[in-house]
């Protein structure tokens, strides 16, 4: 407004100098006037009243100079009065004189008018000019060209702009006397109606609108109501003039000047061309400044957006140098805020962090994918674990960089994007981590090995050292495992463990989260915490070397209660323990609890099976006159606790009956079902020796219960008759033994079906003579479904190779052991039972009185 | 032995009809799995041991489940017939000619769909 002011006060003054200018030029055709007149008709100098229109115009314009002129000229015309000469030719002569030098001043001071006109004109366009550069806002470059325009080529100057279709007035100045209340009616009046020549117009035609005389009846037509036509009139309006502001094609707005009655300045052609030509200019400048402020807008929207952004974003210039950053890059960067962050170093920024790749191997600088790209290559998505030098909190990052290349090609911007991924990336680790920790707990039953295989899993994504506590009920705490990722500390570890062992009873530690069944976390383990936990300066020292920074020590449960201590220490990473790390580390030992009471009440219950497995089987096998018998029974590992085959020699009248079976399944219920099929075969046996009746007998229970109860069974009925031996051999779906004659083996026996899958069900005997040295092998599927190389069986074929030329049951017995032994890879799966019987001869006299009754008797029967 | 991640089953719907294939061993350690997929049959059981290399009696206790439920809830059970080694203990537990066998699935839900 300052500048506004001051041209005023140049108007003003403007005006004075006009005025001076005429009284100048009247006061000095008057004086000479007067002095000619004194002088009387001898002397006359009427001829210098010329003087006064020269020096009027010198000051002022033509118009000025025309008063003047035309005052002198009127003058001299009547100076022939006193002079009395009118009929002479001398005053004729002065009378041109003054004509002629009143017009040349005239002429001269138009010439002098258009020439500062142009110049000032000039001034516009240039100023005009200097606004284009665009860095100014629509507002502030309207401003600027109406203060160029106005007083210098207007009285008053409106710029409207078009907005969404209609115009909307940008800025009004006008030229004192009056200047702010005209500046309040042009700023408050909505264009006018269409049809006028108006800005509205000028805008709709795309064509100059010029006025130049606004006479009322204008007036009229250009005001929207009385109120409106008041303030028209107000204003002195005398010319204006419209025209549209193009750039680009289209139209901006429009530029409205004019002139008041009161300035005596009239528009004509000539200036309606020079305001077409400002127009262009100011079209130019305000479309600069648009786009200025668009861009500024699209700036400050991209600004807003990127700020708004979970990513953090930044952005380098070629040499390194930051020049942007987001909220989230300087919260992620640990800075109050992008300007803090954009003026810090970026050595610096880079140092706070200690950064390693997924793999836990320490990152290269150069490795990054923003040097990367400054260097011209191009960088993959990196992710990477960044732990905070001052805070010690661990994040995961992926970041990716992209390059932004001027029209050569060459690097001028990178742009960063670094997404937080910590917590996507930890319930990866996580779940990952629970998978390896499972399948490890899984693995063995061998609690010391498989705790050892879980702390190592914890290292080194969950801590530096991890190591498991267990009781060793003598009121200490065991270390049964320890893990680093450098085998010599945990040496010296395993050693501070040994000679300075946790008392159970000890406060704190281990040995309270235990007590407690909590867990305990310290973030900021101190030297002072140390001396209190160690027992003697030795103890102190070596604690001191193991660098711990932060602990983390969790109860192992079974169910509710602890038994025992996972310890997961910070060092060298300087991380902290983390809630989730403590819920995750939680989880780990609620697991591996589990899976050491499980192993616990395993190795228990395999101690009860053993004993029961035991109970299931004859104590010995008894001596059978003129046999020799051989038994192996080979169960499989501590997985298979109770398996379901048994063999069983039974005496039965007439004979004994042996027999060797496979219950399904396994465990409690296979050993239950294993003593009713003994208990069964044996009990109807003895009343019944016909082992099909026994067969019968026993499908008959199975079939009766509830829950399928499948067996399968081979029995023999070993009977002699004259010294001379034979066997009925039944098979229920089982396996038929082998009969090894002369050497050669070669199964006995029909395929009939398995006890306890159909109750009506027969069995067919297959009755064999049973000469001296003729043995017969009766076996489980174990020993067929043993397991060798490449996964191949042991098979009837190789059980038949193994038998033949065997010299004694014992020798069967021991041959199959032994090819069993060879041939099996892997854990035994499966139980596997050998009964080998030979017939060795007629009995020793004297031993089997009772037995030889019983045949005689039966003999004579069937005779 | 073979690990037992070699083991698959593959179950395939057909209209009522369920056909549960399995690959690989069938013994203590893999049964499990092709229990549960046996189980899941509402209808017919389609059991295909065309690609099962061996069986041990686990194999055949889960025939003899899948029969009996079968038989309980009128559904019906056919085992596609396997390599000899398979058949074998089918021979041995002597439920040749108990149970219903088929040489390719077809053949089952072709005859399923008569009965029904």
């Amino acid at each position: 407004m300052a500048a506004s002011a001051a041209e005023s006060r140049s108007i003003g003054v403007e005006n004075r100098r006009r005025a001076l200018g005429v009284a100048l030029g009247a006061a000095v055709v008057i004086a000479l006037a007067l002095i000619d007149v004194g002088l009387g008709a001898n002397e006359v100098i009427i001829g210098t009243v010329v003087l006064g229109p020269l020096l009027c115009g010198v000051i002022g314009n033509a118009r000025d100079v025309a008063f003047v002129g035309a005052f002198a000229t009127g003058v001299a015309v009547i100076s022939g009065v006193w002079n009395e000469n009118f009929d002479t030719v001398a005053y004729f002569l002065r009378l041109a004189v003054v004509v002629s030098g009143a017009s040349i001043a005239m002429l001269a001071s138009a010439r002098r008018w258009t020439i500062t006109r142009d110049r000032s004109r000039f001034a516009v366009l240039s100023g005009i000019a200097d606004v284009t550069d665009g860095t100014l806002t629509l507002e502030q470059t309207a401003e600027r060209v109406t203060a160029l325009v106005v007083p210098a080529a207007a009285d008053f100057c409106a710029i409207d702009v078009l907005d969404q279709g209609d115009l909307r007035r940008l800025t009004v100045r006008a030229a004192d006397p009056g200047a702010a209340a005209a500046e309040v009616t042009l700023r408050s009046r909505a264009p006018s109606p269409p049809g006028t020549p108006s800005s509205r117009d000028a805008v709709t035609s795309l064509s100059s609108q010029l006025v130049e005389r606004a006479d009322d009846a204008l007036l009229r037509r250009l005001a929207h109501d009385d109120e409106d036509l008041a303030r028209l009139r107000s204003l002195g309006l005398r010319s204006t003039i419209a025209v549209p502001l193009m750039a680009r094609g289209r139209a901006l707005g429009a530029l409205t000047v004019g002139v008041t009655t009161g300035s005596g300045r009239t528009y004509g052609r000539e200036d309606l061309e020079f305001v077409e030509v400002l127009a262009g200019r100011v079209a130019l400048a305000l479309d600069n400044a648009g786009l200025f402020f668009q861009l500024q807008t699209i700036e400050a929207q991209l600004g807003a957006a990127l700020s708004s952004l979970a990513e953090a974003v930044t952005i380098q210039r070629a040499e390194g140098a930051l020049i942007y950053a987001n909220e989230a890059a300087a919260r992620m960067l640990e800075f109050d805020s992008p300007q803090a962050l954009l003026a810090a170093p970026v050595a610096d920024i880079i140092a706070a962090f200690d950064s390693y790749r997924e793999d836990g191997s320490p990152l290269a600088i150069e490795e990054l994918p923003g040097r990367k790209v400054l260097a011209g290559e191009d960088a993959e998505p990196l992710v990477v674990r960044a732990v905070s030098r001052a805070t010690g909190e661990e994040r995961w990052r992926v970041t990716k960089s992209t390059a932004v290349r001027d029209r050569e090609g060459h690097v001028t911007l990178v742009v960063n994007v670094i997404d937080d991924i910590t917590d996507v990336k930890r319930a990866e680790i996580s779940q990952r981590l629970l998978a390896r920790v499972g399948k490890v707990l899984a693995s063995s039953l061998d609690h010391d090995q498989t705790l050892q295989q879980v702390a190592e899993l914890a290292v080194p994504q969950l801590a530096d050292w991890c190591a498991v506590s267990l009781p060793d009920g003598r009121g200490y705490l065991r270390t049964v495992a320890v893990a680093h990722i450098n085998p010599d500390k945990v040496a010296f570890a395993r050693l501070v463990s040994e000679q300075y062992p946790t008392p159970s009873s000890s406060p704190g530690g281990a040995a309270q989260v235990m007590r407690d069944a909590t867990s305990q976390v310290v973030n900021d383990v101190t030297p002072e915490m140390l001396a209190a936990a160690a027992q003697d300066d030795q103890h102190a020292q070596m604690l001191a070397q193991l660098g711990m920074r932060a602990a983390l020590v969790v109860p192992l449960l079974a169910g509710a209660r602890a038994i025992g201590a996972l310890v997961l220490v910070s060092a060298e990473s300087g991380r902290r323990f983390e809630p989730r790390d403590v819920e995750l580390a939680e989880e780990l030992a609620r697991r591996a609890g589990t899976a050491v009471e499980n192993a616990r009440l395993y190795t228990e219950r395999s101690h009860i099976a053993r004993a029961l497995q035991t109970g299931l089987l004859p104590d010995a096998l008894p001596a059978i006159p003129g046999w020799q018998m051989e038994a192996l029974y080979r169960p499989a590992g501590a997985e298979n606790w109770v398996g379901g085959d048994f063999y069983d020699a039974v005496e039965v009248p007439g004979g004994w009956l042996v027999l060797v079976g496979d219950v399904a399944g396994h465990g409690a219920e296979a050993a239950a079902l294993t003593g009713l099929a003994r208990h069964t075969l044996r009990s109807t046996a003895r009343l019944l020796p016909d082992p099909l009746d026994a067969i019968t007998k026993l499908n008959l229970e199975l079939t009766a219960r509830e829950r399928m109860s499948l067996c399968t069974v081979a029995a023999v009925l070993l009977t002699e008759r004259d010294g001379a031996a034979q066997a009925e051999i039944v098979c229920a779906g089982h396996p038929p033994p082998l009969l090894i004659a002369d050497g050669q083996a070669a199964p006995v026996g029909r395929f009939g079906p398995m006890l306890g899958a159909y109750c009506e069900e027969h069995w067919e005997r297959v009755t064999v003579s049973v000469d001296p040295g003729t043995m017969l092998v009766l076996y489980t599927d174990g020993v067929l479904d043993t397991v060798g190389e490449h996964g191949h069986r042991f098979g009837e074929t190789r059980l038949q190779q193994t038998v033949t030329g065997v010299t004694s049951a014992a020798d069967a017995v021991a041959r199959i052991d032994a090819a069993l032994r060879r041939f099996e890879r892997g854990a035994q799966a499966d139980d596997t039972a050998v009964l080998a019987v030979e017939r060795v001869g007629a009995p020793a006299r004297g031993t089997f009185q009772v037995a030889d009754v019983g045949l005689a008797s039966d003999a004579v029967l069937s005779s | 032995m073979l690990p037992p991640d070699e083991f698959s089953v593959e179950v395939v719907r057909h209209g009522g009809a369920v056909i549960v294939a399995a690959h690989g061993e069938i013994d203590m350690a893999t049964v499990h799995e092709l229990r549960a997929a046996c189980r899941a049959a509402d209808g017919l059981l389609v059991l295909d041991l065309r690609a099962v290399e061996f069986m041990d009696t686990s194999g055949l206790n889960l025939v003899m489940e899948c029969q009996r439920r079968a038989d309980a809830d009128g559904a019906g059970f056919a085992v596609v017939r396997g390599p000899a080694l398979v058949m074998r203990i089918f021979e041995i537990a002597g439920l040749n000619h108990r149970l219903r066998f088929v040489d390719d699935p077809a053949e089952a839900l072709g005859d399923g769909r008569k009965r029904s």
